[in-house]
């Protein structure tokens, strides 16, 4: 188990997926230096909720979001549907190892592979901010408290995104066919979604029950607030209402209101709750997983 | 303790509406070679694969040493050899021969010292150290045969393993079989469409076509048992020989042979040497050649399907 372990770590960390990781960690943290840091003479606690507000979204949508996605559907739809497409699982198969122990191995190998790519993400990210930030160190500081809370988040999403994953690859014969359904995921979840709330707010329409339940962007959020709240509160903003749908949009009497720019305000959306939207999203991808071994069990290689 | 080292009992594998494998009962007994021989589509792969625990059965039940099919003990005792070789593009193959090691139970150490070993058995140490994936089709083979012994099993099943070599290949592959099954006392399940070579191997030859077994027999009990043997006769006056036989056996003519094919050779060859001895001729020449495993697959398939 050992050796299927280290050779599938050995598979997910390629020199190109770690070059990658650590570009976009770092250019993470460029870009957060040339858009929040221009500007001067802000308070301290408005500056530090324009700093954190953005780099929940960049961890969010970057890092912890796209980044990790991809590595995560494109390590895990390979696990068993490459092997078994190009024969090697067969021969696997054969030597005295059950595929319940191949399986198990493939997946921590993988999820630990993940966990790095993460890790050496956020490194390159932190070490940026730190290294060419030229703001306070409190600040600095204020920011690198989230680091577990992302962290814990990134772990989330490897897990879910890689239990689909894991199933399809089981499930189908080449990786291809396990890898478009989750990038089709992926895309609808950090695009789509966001796109369809922008529009439909711009379009004046209120009702969103319906879509809280499928729209998966929303979901995500819940759990990286879930992961976040450990440390701090996201603050409301409009930008994070479009994005996330954390926030939705209230608007205030006119006659209770001086000033005409206040009329609305973003509140935080309990259309859903975070603990229980975590707790199905982990129930699933367990569920996910112990499909995967039933698969695995009874397929004929 | 069972005498038998693999044992198959009614074993039916059905892929959908296909039936591949036919209520098949296989018994193999340790320390022999057999060949396993079909059309295409006869159940041969599917058959190496149930043993291997790779194929559920649809029905049937089996065992390999006592072991239940697919189990982690019965996979120590057995090595797959598969038709169509595969391997990790990114190992060299030592790496894939110490990694295939390791998969097999051995430690690390074990492993590295098997696989050069194999290495050199296998006349590979100048490509030791070179990609699998760039090697010739029969290196690649060897290879396969290699990390199919690694671990020492007892039972060594080889799909096809000398398909689409050149001859010289193909013997070179079938000299390292023998050698290792007489040092190793091994069982070996040998399937190929090479009959000519596969005889000069395998002591027991097994017949399947249509998912179902034709003939499990040793191979001369089953030259015997199909009784149609060559006799070969060369005398000074074969036009003579021929007049006294007045046509009671079949032949063909053959430069200065009569080859005379028929069931009842000892018949044959009494009658022969009475007409030489009666009519003072000279026998030249009376070999008895035995049916070849080809001429043999071909009879028991017309059976068959008749």
């Amino acid at each position: 188990m050992k050796h299927i372990f280290l050779r599938t770590l050995e598979t997910t960390l390629k020199k190109v997926s770690i070059v990658i990781a650590l570009i976009i960690g770092v250019g993470i943290g460029v870009v957060l230096n040339k858009t929040v840091f221009t500007k001067t003479g802000q308070a301290y606690n408005e500056c530090l909720n324009n700093l954190l507000m953005m780099q929940h979204l960049m961890v969010f949508f970057g890092i912890d979001g796209i980044m990790l996605m991809c590595f995560t559907a494109g390590s895990s739809s390979g696990l068993i549907a490459s092997e078994t497409h190009e024969g090697t699982f067969r021969l696997l198969a054969a030597k005295p190892n059950s595929r319940t122990t191949i399986l198990t191995a493939k997946i921590l190998g993988n999820i630990t592979g993940l966990t790095v790519l993460m890790l050496l993400s956020l490194l390159g990210y932190y070490s940026t901010i730190v290294l060419t930030a030229r703001i306070d160190g409190n600040l600095i500081k204020e920011l690198i408290k989230y680091l577990p809370s992302y962290i814990l988040y990134g772990l989330l999403i490897i897990f879910v995104f890689s239990s689909v994953s894991t199933l399809l690859s089981c499930a189908c014969k080449k990786k291809i066919t396990a890898l478009l359904p989750v990038l089709v995921v992926m895309i609808v979840a950090m695009g789509f979604f966001p796109i369809m709330r922008i529009v439909k707010e711009l379009t004046g329409s209120t009702d969103n029950t319906m879509l809280n339940m499928v729209d998966i962007n929303y979901h995500l959020a819940l759990l990286f607030k879930q992961c976040t709240s450990l440390v701090g509160k996201i603050q409301g903003s409009q930008i994070m209402g479009y994005l996330t749908n954390l926030f939705s949009q209230q608007k205030l009497d006119l006659d209770i209101v001086r000033n005409a720019s206040t009329t609305a305000k973003w509140l935080e959306n309990k259309s859903l709750s975070a603990p229980i939207t975590t707790l199905v999203y982990l129930l699933v991808a367990t569920g996910c997983y112990y499909w995967s071994y039933i698969i695995i069990n009874k397929k004929d290689i | 303790m069972s005498e038998y080292c693999v044992e198959l009992e009614h074993i039916t594998k059905k892929f959908g509406n296909f039936t591949a494998v036919n209520d098949l009962t296989l018994k193999l007994v340790p320390g022999k070679v057999y060949g396993i021989v079909g059309p295409n589509g006869a159940g041969k792969s599917t058959t190496m694969a149930t043993i291997m625990g790779s194929i559920r059965p649809t029905s049937g039940s089996g065992t390999v040493m006592g072991y239940p099919l697919g189990s982690k003990d019965a996979l120590c005792q057995l090595g797959y050899s598969p038709e169509f070789t595969s391997f990790y593009l990114d190992m060299s193959c030592i790496e894939y021969l110490w990694y295939m090691g390791t998969l097999g139970g051995l430690d690390k150490d074990q492993a590295a010292t098997k696989a050069i070993e194999l290495i050199k058995q296998f006349e590979l140490e100048e490509h030791a150290f070179k990609k699998v994936s760039k090697f010739s089709t029969g290196m690649k083979k060897k290879v396969s045969l290699a990390q199919a012994m690694i671990h020492d099993p007892k039972i060594l099943l080889l799909d096809e393993p000398t398909a689409n070599l050149d001859p010289t290949s193909r013997m070179e592959i079938l000299d390292t079989v023998r050698k290792m099954v007489d040092e190793r006392k091994l069982t070996v399940l040998i399937s190929s469409h090479v009959l000519t070579e596969l005889e000069t191997v395998i002591d027991h030859v097994i017949m399947i076509n249509h998912g179902r077994l034709v003939m499990d027999e040793e191979i001369h009990a089953a030259q015997e048992k199909f009784k149609r043997g060559i006799v070969v006769v060369s005398s000074s006056d074969n036009d003579l020989l021929l007049e006294k036989l007045a046509g009671k056996y079949s032949y063909e003519k053959e430069e200065d042979d009569l080859r005379f094919n028929t069931a009842e050779t000892q018949s044959l060859k009494k009658d022969i040497v009475k007409i030489v001895y009666e009519s003072n001729l000279v026998l030249n020449k009376m070999n008895e050649e035995f049916l070849s495993l080809d001429s043999l697959y071909k009879q028991a398939l017309k059976g068959e399907n008749e």
